[in-house]
Protein backbone atom coordinates (compact mmCIF):
# COMPACT_ATOMS: atom_id res chain seq x y z
CA UNK A 1 0.00 0.00 0.00
CA UNK A 2 1.12 3.20 -1.20
CA UNK A 3 1.55 5.84 2.16
CA UNK A 4 -0.28 9.12 2.50
CA UNK A 5 3.22 10.57 1.10
CA UNK A 6 3.49 8.45 -2.13
CA UNK A 7 -0.28 9.32 -3.10
CA UNK A 8 0.53 13.29 -2.49
CA UNK A 9 3.87 12.93 -4.23
CA UNK A 10 1.84 10.83 -7.06
CA UNK A 11 -0.85 13.33 -6.93
CA UNK A 12 1.55 16.79 -7.28
CA UNK A 13 3.46 15.02 -10.62
CA UNK A 14 0.12 14.44 -12.00
CA UNK A 15 -1.18 17.85 -11.63
CA UNK A 16 1.75 19.41 -13.42
CA UNK A 17 1.78 16.69 -15.92
CA UNK A 18 2.81 18.44 -19.36
CA UNK A 19 4.01 21.43 -18.07
CA UNK A 20 5.66 22.05 -21.70
CA UNK A 21 5.06 21.40 -25.25
CA UNK A 22 7.05 18.46 -25.76
CA UNK A 23 6.36 15.04 -24.93
CA UNK A 24 7.68 12.45 -22.96
CA UNK A 25 7.51 8.85 -23.63
CA UNK A 26 9.57 6.09 -21.25
CA UNK A 27 9.35 1.80 -21.77
CA UNK A 28 9.64 -0.21 -18.82
CA UNK A 29 10.28 -4.38 -18.25
CA UNK A 30 12.61 -6.91 -17.63
CA UNK A 31 16.32 -7.45 -19.15
CA UNK A 32 15.48 -9.53 -22.05
CA UNK A 33 11.60 -7.86 -22.34
CA UNK A 34 12.16 -6.46 -26.23
CA UNK A 35 11.61 -3.26 -25.02
CA UNK A 36 14.92 -1.20 -26.42
CA UNK A 37 14.78 -2.92 -30.02
CA UNK A 38 10.81 -1.72 -29.74
CA UNK A 39 12.01 1.69 -28.75
CA UNK A 40 14.61 2.12 -31.12
CA UNK A 41 12.15 1.10 -33.96
CA UNK A 42 9.94 3.71 -32.66
CA UNK A 43 12.77 6.16 -32.79
CA UNK A 44 13.40 5.70 -36.54
CA UNK A 45 9.44 5.94 -36.87
CA UNK A 46 9.72 9.98 -35.48
CA UNK A 47 12.76 10.18 -37.43
CA UNK A 48 11.39 9.56 -40.48
CA UNK A 49 8.18 11.31 -40.01
CA UNK A 50 10.85 14.78 -39.23
CA UNK A 51 9.90 15.02 -35.89
CA UNK A 52 12.40 16.59 -33.26
CA UNK A 53 13.18 13.97 -31.12
CA UNK A 54 15.62 12.80 -28.57
CA UNK A 55 17.04 8.92 -26.80
CA UNK A 56 18.52 8.39 -23.76
CA UNK A 57 18.82 5.63 -22.08
CA UNK A 58 18.97 4.36 -18.07
CA UNK A 59 22.71 4.99 -16.40
CA UNK A 60 24.04 6.63 -19.15
CA UNK A 61 25.26 10.06 -18.57
CA UNK A 62 28.58 10.73 -19.34
CA UNK A 63 30.18 12.16 -16.21
CA UNK A 64 27.87 9.73 -13.91
CA UNK A 65 28.07 6.34 -15.15
CA UNK A 66 32.14 6.04 -14.83
CA UNK A 67 31.44 6.90 -10.99
CA UNK A 68 29.01 4.23 -10.83
CA UNK A 69 30.53 1.58 -12.97
CA UNK A 70 33.98 2.05 -10.41
CA UNK A 71 31.16 1.34 -7.11
CA UNK A 72 29.73 -1.67 -9.05
CA UNK A 73 33.09 -2.95 -10.27
CA UNK A 74 34.75 -2.47 -6.51
CA UNK A 75 31.33 -4.01 -4.77
CA UNK A 76 30.97 -1.09 -2.50
CA UNK A 77 28.03 0.07 -3.09
CA UNK A 78 25.29 -0.75 -0.21
CA UNK A 79 21.26 -0.50 -1.39
CA UNK A 80 20.70 3.35 -0.63
CA UNK A 81 24.26 4.34 -2.55
CA UNK A 82 23.36 2.25 -5.51
CA UNK A 83 20.38 3.88 -5.52
CA UNK A 84 21.49 7.62 -5.08
CA UNK A 85 24.30 7.12 -7.68
CA UNK A 86 21.59 6.11 -10.58
CA UNK A 87 19.17 8.70 -8.94
CA UNK A 88 22.53 11.38 -9.58
CA UNK A 89 22.86 9.74 -13.19
CA UNK A 90 19.11 10.03 -13.94
CA UNK A 91 18.87 14.02 -12.32
CA UNK A 92 22.15 14.63 -14.59
CA UNK A 93 20.34 13.80 -17.79
CA UNK A 94 17.16 15.22 -16.84
CA UNK A 95 18.45 18.29 -15.64
CA UNK A 96 20.72 18.87 -18.81
CA UNK A 97 18.60 16.96 -21.47
CA UNK A 98 15.06 15.93 -20.93
CA UNK A 99 13.72 18.55 -19.25
CA UNK A 100 15.30 21.56 -21.42
CA UNK A 101 14.14 19.02 -24.24
CA UNK A 102 10.50 19.08 -23.69
CA UNK A 103 10.07 22.41 -22.83
CA UNK A 104 11.40 22.79 -26.59
CA UNK A 105 8.81 20.67 -28.21
CA UNK A 106 11.14 17.67 -28.22
CA UNK A 107 9.56 14.04 -28.03
CA UNK A 108 11.96 12.70 -25.68
CA UNK A 109 12.26 8.99 -25.32
CA UNK A 110 13.62 7.10 -22.47
CA UNK A 111 14.42 3.62 -22.38
CA UNK A 112 13.70 3.05 -18.59
CA UNK A 113 12.70 5.73 -15.87
CA UNK A 114 11.81 6.87 -12.82
CA UNK A 115 10.07 3.26 -12.10
CA UNK A 116 12.91 1.00 -12.83
CA UNK A 117 14.48 2.95 -9.56
CA UNK A 118 11.39 2.03 -7.86
CA UNK A 119 11.07 -1.68 -8.79
CA UNK A 120 14.82 -2.47 -8.71
CA UNK A 121 15.77 -0.07 -5.17
CA UNK A 122 12.72 -1.31 -3.61
CA UNK A 123 13.78 -4.90 -4.21
CA UNK A 124 17.16 -3.38 -3.20
CA UNK A 125 15.80 -2.83 0.40
CA UNK A 126 15.27 0.99 0.07
CA UNK A 127 11.86 2.35 1.10
CA UNK A 128 9.45 3.19 -1.64
CA UNK A 129 7.97 6.33 -0.15
CA UNK A 130 11.78 7.70 -0.06
CA UNK A 131 11.92 6.52 -3.67
CA UNK A 132 9.47 8.51 -4.83
CA UNK A 133 9.87 11.13 -3.18
CA UNK A 134 13.61 11.78 -4.12
CA UNK A 135 12.59 11.39 -8.22
CA UNK A 136 9.40 13.59 -6.98
CA UNK A 137 11.97 16.04 -9.16
CA UNK A 138 11.04 14.67 -12.43
CA UNK A 139 7.85 14.97 -14.22
CA UNK A 140 5.66 11.89 -14.73
CA UNK A 141 5.95 10.54 -18.54
CA UNK A 142 2.82 11.29 -20.77
CA UNK A 143 2.80 7.87 -21.85
CA UNK A 144 4.59 4.40 -20.00
CA UNK A 145 5.21 1.23 -22.44
CA UNK A 146 5.78 -2.04 -19.90
CA UNK A 147 6.88 -4.26 -22.08
CA UNK A 148 5.41 -7.36 -20.09
CA UNK A 149 7.37 -10.68 -20.34
CA UNK A 150 5.99 -13.95 -18.53
CA UNK A 151 9.57 -14.59 -16.29
CA UNK A 152 10.10 -17.59 -18.19
CA UNK A 153 10.51 -16.23 -21.63
CA UNK A 154 13.12 -13.13 -20.32
CA UNK A 155 15.37 -15.61 -18.78
CA UNK A 156 15.39 -17.47 -21.50
CA UNK A 157 16.36 -14.80 -24.06
CA UNK A 158 18.59 -13.02 -21.60
CA UNK A 159 20.69 -16.28 -20.52
CA UNK A 160 20.82 -17.90 -23.98
CA UNK A 161 22.17 -14.64 -25.68
CA UNK A 162 24.68 -13.42 -22.93
CA UNK A 163 28.01 -15.72 -22.22
CA UNK A 164 28.37 -13.99 -18.51
CA UNK A 165 25.84 -12.41 -15.98
CA UNK A 166 27.17 -9.44 -14.08
CA UNK A 167 27.34 -9.54 -10.44
CA UNK A 168 24.45 -6.22 -9.52
CA UNK A 169 22.34 -7.26 -12.90
CA UNK A 170 22.29 -10.84 -11.09
CA UNK A 171 21.03 -9.18 -8.08
CA UNK A 172 23.75 -11.16 -6.44
CA UNK A 173 24.62 -8.17 -3.85
CA UNK A 174 21.05 -9.33 -2.42
CA UNK A 175 22.75 -12.99 -1.29
CA UNK A 176 19.67 -14.40 -3.24
CA UNK A 177 21.62 -17.54 -4.18
CA UNK A 178 25.09 -18.25 -4.53
CA UNK A 179 25.09 -19.62 -7.69
CA UNK A 180 24.89 -16.06 -10.37
CA UNK A 181 22.30 -17.72 -12.35
CA UNK A 182 19.83 -18.92 -9.87
CA UNK A 183 20.41 -15.34 -8.23
CA UNK A 184 19.61 -13.74 -11.25
CA UNK A 185 16.27 -16.30 -11.74
CA UNK A 186 15.17 -15.16 -8.36
CA UNK A 187 16.03 -11.23 -8.35
CA UNK A 188 14.18 -10.79 -12.10
CA UNK A 189 11.28 -12.78 -10.36
CA UNK A 190 11.24 -10.19 -7.73
CA UNK A 191 11.51 -7.49 -9.81
CA UNK A 192 8.60 -8.51 -12.06
CA UNK A 193 6.14 -8.37 -8.61
CA UNK A 194 7.77 -5.00 -8.11
CA UNK A 195 6.71 -3.77 -11.96
CA UNK A 196 3.20 -5.97 -11.75
CA UNK A 197 2.02 -3.55 -8.98
CA UNK A 198 3.95 -0.42 -10.28
CA UNK A 199 1.68 -1.50 -13.73
CA UNK A 200 -1.16 -0.79 -11.90
CA UNK A 201 -0.21 2.07 -9.53
CA UNK A 202 0.75 4.53 -12.54
CA UNK A 203 -0.67 3.27 -14.82
CA UNK A 204 1.23 1.95 -17.65
CA UNK A 205 0.41 0.89 -21.17
CA UNK A 206 0.77 -2.97 -21.18
CA UNK A 207 2.45 -4.36 -24.68
CA UNK A 208 2.80 -8.15 -24.53
CA UNK A 209 6.56 -9.01 -25.83
CA UNK A 210 5.06 -12.31 -26.98
CA UNK A 211 3.68 -10.73 -29.82
CA UNK A 212 5.28 -10.36 -33.08
CA UNK A 213 7.22 -7.61 -32.82
CA UNK A 214 6.06 -6.13 -35.76
CA UNK A 215 2.82 -5.89 -33.91
CA UNK A 216 3.82 -4.61 -30.67
CA UNK A 217 5.27 -2.09 -32.61
CA UNK A 218 2.24 -1.60 -34.14
CA UNK A 219 0.51 -1.22 -30.75
CA UNK A 220 2.59 1.17 -29.23
CA UNK A 221 2.45 3.33 -32.98
CA UNK A 222 -1.61 3.20 -32.49
CA UNK A 223 -1.47 4.55 -28.71
CA UNK A 224 0.82 7.10 -29.91
CA UNK A 225 -1.63 8.40 -32.52
CA UNK A 226 -4.24 8.17 -30.31
CA UNK A 227 -1.94 10.65 -27.88
CA UNK A 228 -0.53 13.76 -29.97
CA UNK A 229 -0.77 14.95 -33.53
CA UNK A 230 3.23 14.22 -35.10
CA UNK A 231 2.65 17.22 -37.27
CA UNK A 232 2.72 19.51 -34.07
CA UNK A 233 6.61 18.01 -33.36
CA UNK A 234 7.98 18.42 -36.67
CA UNK A 235 11.23 20.20 -37.27
CA UNK A 236 11.11 23.86 -38.44
CA UNK A 237 12.56 24.07 -41.05
CA UNK A 238 14.95 27.04 -41.56
CA UNK A 239 14.33 30.12 -43.62
CA UNK B 1 19.36 1.64 7.27
CA UNK B 2 18.65 -1.07 10.28
CA UNK B 3 21.91 -0.46 11.50
CA UNK B 4 20.70 2.93 12.97
CA UNK B 5 17.88 0.53 15.44
CA UNK B 6 21.01 -0.69 17.20
CA UNK B 7 22.49 1.01 20.45
CA UNK B 8 24.44 4.02 19.57
CA UNK B 9 26.87 5.12 22.36
CA UNK B 10 28.41 7.67 20.53
CA UNK B 11 28.65 11.21 19.68
CA UNK B 12 28.06 12.81 16.34
CA UNK B 13 29.03 16.42 16.05
CA UNK B 14 28.39 18.36 12.51
CA UNK B 15 30.34 21.57 11.52
CA UNK B 16 28.70 23.47 9.36
CA UNK B 17 29.06 26.34 6.90
CA UNK B 18 30.28 28.43 4.32
CA UNK B 19 33.15 27.13 2.43
CA UNK B 20 36.57 28.36 3.43
CA UNK B 21 34.85 29.95 6.95
CA UNK B 22 37.24 27.79 8.21
CA UNK B 23 34.66 24.43 9.28
CA UNK B 24 37.86 21.94 8.24
CA UNK B 25 40.48 23.96 10.96
CA UNK B 26 37.54 23.76 13.48
CA UNK B 27 36.60 20.08 13.00
CA UNK B 28 40.91 19.93 13.56
CA UNK B 29 40.94 21.48 16.24
CA UNK B 30 37.87 19.82 17.96
CA UNK B 31 39.02 16.17 17.20
CA UNK B 32 42.48 17.02 18.94
CA UNK B 33 40.87 18.35 21.90
CA UNK B 34 38.59 14.88 21.96
CA UNK B 35 41.78 12.58 21.23
CA UNK B 36 43.59 14.92 24.43
CA UNK B 37 41.08 13.63 27.02
CA UNK B 38 41.16 10.32 25.42
CA UNK B 39 37.97 9.45 23.32
CA UNK B 40 38.16 7.37 20.25
CA UNK B 41 37.24 9.75 17.34
CA UNK B 42 36.35 9.55 13.61
CA UNK B 43 36.31 12.46 10.94
CA UNK B 44 34.16 12.76 8.10
CA UNK B 45 32.25 15.15 6.24
CA UNK B 46 31.97 16.42 2.57
CA UNK B 47 34.81 14.65 0.63
CA UNK B 48 35.62 12.39 2.88
CA UNK B 49 33.56 9.35 1.10
CA UNK B 50 35.79 6.76 -0.12
CA UNK B 51 33.26 5.79 -2.76
CA UNK B 52 32.87 9.56 -3.70
CA UNK B 53 35.85 10.99 -2.87
CA UNK B 54 37.22 14.32 -4.95
CA UNK B 55 34.89 13.20 -7.75
CA UNK B 56 31.97 15.80 -7.32
CA UNK B 57 34.42 18.51 -7.18
CA UNK B 58 36.60 17.20 -10.39
CA UNK B 59 33.44 16.89 -12.02
CA UNK B 60 32.33 20.67 -11.49
CA UNK B 61 34.98 21.89 -13.06
CA UNK B 62 34.64 20.71 -16.23
CA UNK B 63 30.92 19.71 -16.30
CA UNK B 64 28.25 22.34 -15.41
CA UNK B 65 25.85 20.18 -13.04
CA UNK B 66 22.63 21.25 -12.64
CA UNK B 67 21.04 21.39 -8.73
CA UNK B 68 19.51 18.30 -8.16
CA UNK B 69 22.35 16.61 -9.55
CA UNK B 70 24.81 17.89 -6.89
CA UNK B 71 22.68 17.25 -4.18
CA UNK B 72 22.06 14.16 -5.43
CA UNK B 73 25.89 13.54 -5.90
CA UNK B 74 26.62 15.25 -2.15
CA UNK B 75 23.46 12.99 -0.61
CA UNK B 76 25.69 9.64 -2.20
CA UNK B 77 29.11 10.81 -0.22
CA UNK B 78 26.85 11.31 3.00
CA UNK B 79 25.00 8.09 2.61
CA UNK B 80 28.33 6.22 1.99
CA UNK B 81 29.70 7.67 5.10
CA UNK B 82 26.37 7.30 7.41
CA UNK B 83 25.89 3.76 6.39
CA UNK B 84 29.54 2.57 6.38
CA UNK B 85 31.06 4.49 8.83
CA UNK B 86 29.33 6.56 10.81
CA UNK B 87 26.73 4.15 12.01
CA UNK B 88 29.33 1.61 12.89
CA UNK B 89 31.75 4.42 15.10
CA UNK B 90 28.55 5.47 16.82
CA UNK B 91 28.14 2.18 17.83
CA UNK B 92 31.46 1.50 19.04
CA UNK B 93 31.60 4.58 20.78
CA UNK B 94 33.41 7.17 19.23
CA UNK B 95 32.93 10.78 18.56
CA UNK B 96 32.58 11.43 14.92
CA UNK B 97 32.99 15.11 13.51
CA UNK B 98 31.86 16.40 10.53
CA UNK B 99 33.48 18.40 8.42
CA UNK B 100 30.42 20.11 6.73
CA UNK B 101 27.70 17.83 6.45
CA UNK B 102 23.82 17.55 5.46
CA UNK B 103 22.92 21.46 6.58
CA UNK B 104 25.48 22.97 4.15
CA UNK B 105 24.30 20.49 1.51
CA UNK B 106 20.97 21.76 2.16
CA UNK B 107 21.75 25.82 2.00
CA UNK B 108 23.76 25.73 -0.95
CA UNK B 109 20.65 23.85 -2.48
CA UNK B 110 18.25 25.67 -1.22
CA UNK B 111 20.13 29.07 -2.72
CA UNK B 112 20.11 27.67 -5.82
CA UNK B 113 16.25 27.05 -6.18
CA UNK B 114 16.17 23.30 -4.93
CA UNK B 115 12.91 22.64 -2.55
CA UNK B 116 13.50 22.58 1.00
CA UNK B 117 10.26 19.78 1.66
CA UNK B 118 12.33 17.58 -0.76
CA UNK B 119 15.82 17.97 0.29
CA UNK B 120 14.87 17.39 4.12
CA UNK B 121 13.07 14.28 2.80
CA UNK B 122 16.11 13.18 1.04
CA UNK B 123 18.19 13.44 4.10
CA UNK B 124 15.65 12.46 6.30
CA UNK B 125 17.74 9.66 8.21
CA UNK B 126 21.06 10.93 8.97
CA UNK B 127 19.34 14.23 9.80
CA UNK B 128 17.52 13.10 13.17
CA UNK B 129 21.25 12.20 14.45
CA UNK B 130 23.71 14.70 14.32
CA UNK B 131 24.69 17.77 16.91
CA UNK B 132 24.88 20.58 14.60
CA UNK B 133 26.82 23.93 14.82
CA UNK B 134 26.96 26.83 12.05
CA UNK B 135 29.65 29.02 11.69
CA UNK B 136 28.66 32.27 10.50
CA UNK B 137 30.85 35.22 9.11
CA UNK B 138 30.03 38.31 7.14
CA UNK B 139 30.48 37.97 3.19
CA UNK B 140 33.07 40.49 3.54
CA UNK B 141 35.45 38.41 5.66
CA UNK B 142 34.71 35.23 3.65
CA UNK B 143 36.02 36.75 0.62
CA UNK B 144 39.70 37.59 2.49
CA UNK B 145 39.86 33.95 3.67
CA UNK B 146 38.86 32.79 0.28
CA UNK B 147 41.70 35.34 -1.07
CA UNK B 148 44.07 33.84 1.56
CA UNK B 149 43.56 30.75 0.81
CA UNK B 150 43.12 29.84 -2.72
CA UNK B 151 44.07 33.57 -4.36
CA UNK B 152 41.06 33.59 -6.12
CA UNK B 153 36.76 33.25 -5.40
CA UNK B 154 35.75 29.77 -6.70
CA UNK B 155 33.19 29.60 -9.37
CA UNK B 156 30.94 27.20 -7.47
CA UNK B 157 31.61 30.09 -3.58
CA UNK B 158 30.91 32.90 -6.07
CA UNK B 159 27.27 31.69 -7.04
CA UNK B 160 28.26 31.81 -10.85
CA UNK B 161 25.74 28.88 -11.98
CA UNK B 162 23.02 30.78 -10.24
CA UNK B 163 23.62 34.80 -9.46
CA UNK B 164 24.04 36.59 -12.22
CA UNK B 165 26.33 39.64 -11.44
CA UNK B 166 28.71 41.48 -13.57
CA UNK B 167 31.85 40.25 -11.09
CA UNK B 168 33.05 37.81 -9.74
CA UNK B 169 33.18 40.06 -6.54
CA UNK B 170 30.07 41.14 -6.50
CA UNK B 171 28.49 37.54 -7.74
CA UNK B 172 30.63 36.37 -4.17
CA UNK B 173 29.07 38.76 -2.07
CA UNK B 174 25.53 38.20 -3.19
CA UNK B 175 25.04 34.13 -3.41
CA UNK B 176 27.05 34.53 0.46
CA UNK B 177 24.49 36.81 1.29
CA UNK B 178 21.84 34.57 0.13
CA UNK B 179 23.35 31.72 1.86
CA UNK B 180 23.80 33.32 5.30
CA UNK B 181 19.63 33.94 5.15
CA UNK B 182 19.93 30.58 4.19
CA UNK B 183 21.13 29.16 7.03
CA UNK B 184 20.11 31.77 9.43
CA UNK B 185 16.75 30.44 8.53
CA UNK B 186 17.62 26.95 8.87
CA UNK B 187 19.22 27.37 12.05
CA UNK B 188 15.62 28.86 13.02
CA UNK B 189 13.77 25.85 11.88
CA UNK B 190 15.25 22.96 13.05
CA UNK B 191 17.03 25.00 16.45
CA UNK B 192 20.40 24.52 15.76
CA UNK B 193 23.32 26.65 17.28
CA UNK B 194 25.21 29.09 15.11
CA UNK B 195 28.55 30.20 15.89
CA UNK B 196 29.76 33.55 14.86
CA UNK B 197 33.76 33.08 13.54
CA UNK B 198 34.10 36.94 13.13
CA UNK B 199 37.35 36.68 15.34
CA UNK B 200 40.73 34.44 15.82
CA UNK B 201 40.93 30.83 15.21
CA UNK B 202 41.03 30.19 18.70
CA UNK B 203 37.91 32.01 19.86
CA UNK B 204 35.67 30.33 17.75
CA UNK B 205 37.46 26.73 19.13
CA UNK B 206 36.43 28.38 22.82
CA UNK B 207 32.62 29.19 21.50
CA UNK B 208 32.58 25.62 20.29
CA UNK B 209 34.34 23.62 22.99
CA UNK B 210 32.25 25.87 25.70
CA UNK B 211 28.56 24.76 23.57
CA UNK B 212 29.92 21.17 23.27
CA UNK B 213 30.65 20.67 27.07
CA UNK B 214 27.40 22.94 28.12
Amino acid sequence: MPSKKNKKNKKSNKSNKRPYPGFLIAVEGLDGSGKSTQLALLRKWFELEGVKVFFTEWNSSAVLKPITKRGKQQKILTGTTFSLTHATDFADRYERQILPLLRAGYIVLCDRYVFTAYARDCVRGCNPSWLRSMYSFATLPDVTFYFRTPLEVALQRILSGRPELKFHEAGMDLDLDDDIEESFKKFQGLLFKEYHKLSKEFQFIEIDSTLPPKRQQEVMRSNISKTIALKDFKQKKHS
Amino acid sequence: MTLQKKKQTGTLIAIEGPENIGCSTQTNLLIESFQRAGNPTLRGGLGYSEFIGSDLEETIKIHPLRPHTVTLFHATEIFDQFEKKILPALQAGFIVVLDRWIFSVIAQSMVRGVQQRWLTSLFEEPLMTAKTLILKAEPEILIQRSFNQQGTLGFWDSGQDCVVRDGLYEGFIEYQKRQKKTFKDLAKKFQLTTISCDGTIESTHEKILKYIHS
